[in-house]
């Protein structure tokens, strides 16, 4: 009945190991891996050193879903004031999501903050504070019209192909700080566009992607990791079932042929038992002081669940969490084809406080220093030129060509602006920052080289800029 | 089998950010014909990547992350799963360590769970995991007893862990 223990089973399948094994190593030799041996390719989350000094350590990426409109927050027209209702005087972009009639000027005032003088309109009155803090990118664009696409592309450098995210590939070069937890946490991301891509790991080892802490259809205060505590099974039996586990995991891998998906679990079984130790008290946030508190919003009903899940950001940064991304996406996205007054200054209201309050905290504890911010503002900006009728409550559509985010600490200058679009703000046209170029800065304030950073895959070479990206060396520190 | 697995009145089930979902998912039916409810969706199912159920997705995504792990080693779900196949395999009677007694059931649990025998080096391991398993819990004074069916209950626990059982090749 039982069946012979099948170590080595038939001559073919010896034969295969070994032909296989034989081919890697030659391969391997031949294409020189030294240019990747800074990385894991068995998906090690072991912390490694950069290739050269890093400005940063982490990242917290505030990512504002359905594209806020870099016109009515940082990247002021006067134009459209005085050009209201009038045509843009030069033909609108060939791709377009929909179309629009003329010129709409800002429902917001815009303001001189700090000693740089940066101009922010009233919708981020206290984001505004940080202005010397902030390097304002205003030239960045993309290549995509449709929401789907372009959160892809700004999240993982394809609107085309399932790629790596950003996350899983600073994992795959830097691994994290601290072993007991994910290296790579996004709170409350959309299901949509993409979804989960958005932070997977692709052909990248598995250990590498995203973990979500709930989605965007969970109200923050219920985003946490669940099953965290088990009252029954005591710990040293649970590891006594995780070697067991281990043990006839391996024996079927023999089996079956290396697979890197089933290594991959073996290893989130790992991570799960850590994280069992010290995720419980980061989710839970009472330990946090009133003024705290009161800093996130966490005071008022209108900024408590952007609050709750900046602040969580805060607490995964502080212990060595490498790549942290906030979403916000509820309980409506920055997407507004009409009611732009209504919409953006709901969206605004809800998220300016919370995001002042991260940067102060973050200033206060000395984490800003080595902390990159990006609020990434969307996957794309808004249109300079009216949607719906301006009598009842217009919108703007989408732009790829031209939009603004910024970033913050992290080893990059505070209190400039980069980069221009035109006099209507539709084109970035002065100093553009293409996605590529962002995700190359990105990784190199982080000490990595986006032209190095490769991993092989299908029989090439892939990098998160695929061919593209320049740094930005101007917006260094 | 038959007649619906909405345990809620009509529309009651529609729900929006800090409402009650009365939704019940309590079945012994496969995932397949469980309630989707689109802007809450069941535990189980966001854990294991079902799609956004409110778009079109031709391709399901496949992750492989610690919360999943999580599951499967602290959830109720699976603790009362585990439970029942271990009174099962145990339902002989025979609770001493009767070697033959206990080389049959793992047999068993190999049928039952990954649908072939299992190997000399598998009962083997099996059986030294069943008797350090018996003498933690003695030791630790667990309150999963008795210490020998809990023991097993552990084992039942990691052979739906592992691959072999997730896993179709």
């Amino acid at each position: 009945m039982e069946n012979p223990d099948p170590i080595l089973n038939t001559r073919r399948e010896v034969l295969r190991t070994i032909a296989l094994g034989f081919g890697q190593l030659a391969l391997a030799s031949l294409l020189g891996e030294d240019a990747v041996a800074n990385t894991a390719s068995d998906g090690s989350l072991e912390p490694r050193n950069p290739l050269f000094a890093p400005r940063a350590k982490r990242v917290i990426f505030l990512f504002m879903l359905g594209g806020p409109s870099h016109l009515d927050t940082f990247d002021y027209k006067p134009r459209l004031d005085r050009e209201h209702g009038k045509p843009l005087p030069f033909p609108k972009s060939r791709i377009k999501f929909d179309g629009t009639g003329n010129l709409l000027r800002s429902p917001w005032k815009f303001h001189h903050y700090g000693e740089s003088g940066a101009l922010v309109s009233d919708l981020f009155p206290h984001v505004a504070q940080h202005a010397d803090d902030l390097c304002i990118i205003r030239s960045l664009h993309g290549t995509n019209v449709a929401h789907g696409a372009a959160i892809l592309k700004l999240h993982t450098g394809s609107d085309t192909f399932v790629r790596p995210s950003m996350g899983s590939w600073i994992l795959y070069g830097l691994g994290t700080e601290n072993q007991n937890l994910p290296g790579f946490i996004t709170i409350c991301p959309t299901l949509g566009y993409g979804g989960v891509k958005n932070w997977s790991s692709a052909f990248l080892p598995a250990p590498f992607q995203g973990i979500p802490l709930a989605n965007s259809t969970v109200p923050p205060d219920q985003a946490r990791v669940r099953y965290l505590e088990n009252h029954r099974v005591p710990r040293s039996l649970q590891r006594l079932q995780l070697d067991m586990l281990r043990d006839i995991s391996r024996a079927q891998l023999h089996q079956t042929q290396l697979n890197r998906a089933l290594e991959g679990r073996i290893q989130s079984f790992e991570l799960a038992f850590r994280m069992q130790t010290q995720m419980p008290e980061i989710q839970d946030i009472s330990d946090e002081t009133a003024a705290t508190r009161r800093l996130y919003g966490l005071d008022d009903q209108l900024t408590a669940n952007f609050g709750r899940q900046c602040l969580l950001a805060r607490r995964f940064a502080e212990q060595g969490v490498r790549f942290i991304q906030v979403t916000h996406s509820s309980p409506a996205t920055w997407d507004q084809h009409y009611e732009l007054l209504e919409g953006h200054e709901t969206n605004a209201q809800q998220v300016d406080r919370p995001i002042a309050g991260l940067l102060k905290d973050l200033k206060t504890r000395g984490l800003l220093g080595d902390t990159l911010v990006i609020w990434g503002g969307g996957e794309f900006g808004r249109t300079p030129t009216v949607q719906g009728d301006y009598a009842k409550k217009p919108g703007r559509d989408h732009n790829p060509t031209g939009f603004t985010i910024w970033l913050a600490g992290g080893g990059v200058k505070g209190g400039i602006r980069y980069g221009a679009t035109d006099d209507y703000g539709y084109h970035a046209i002065e100093d553009k920052v293409h996605l590529h170029d962002l995700h190359a800065t990105i990784l190199h304030l982080l000490g990595l080289d986006h032209e190095r950073l490769m991993y092989r895959y299908a029989g090439r070479e892939f990098r998160l800029t695929d061919v593209h990206g320049n740094v930005v060396e101007d917006v260094l520190a | 089998m038959s007649g619906s697995l909405l345990k809620t009145e009509n529309r009651e089930r529609v729900t929006y950010i800090n409402q009650k979902d009365e939704t019940g998912y309590d079945f012994t039916r496969r995932s397949i014909y469980l309630p989707v409810i689109r802007n809450n969706l069941y535990d189980v199912f966001s854990l294991f990547d079902y799609a956004n159920a409110s778009m079109i997705d031709g391709n399901r995504s496949t992750t492989t992350i610690a919360p999943q792990a999580l599951f499967l080693m602290n959830s109720d779900f699976v603790w009362k799963a585990t439970g029942q196949m271990a009174h099962g395999l145990l339902a002989d009677g025979v609770v001493d360590t009767e070697p033959q007694a206990d080389t049959n059931r793992i047999q068993a649990l190999y049928l039952a769970t990954y649908g072939r025998t299992a190997t000399r080096g598998e009962v083997a391991r099996a059986r030294a995991f069943l008797e350090r398993a018996e003498a933690g819990l003695r030791a630790t004074e667990s309150e999963i007893v008795p210490p020998r069916l809990g023991a097993w209950q552990l084992l039942c626990q990691v052979v739906l862990a592992a691959d072999e059982f997730i896993y179709i090749r």
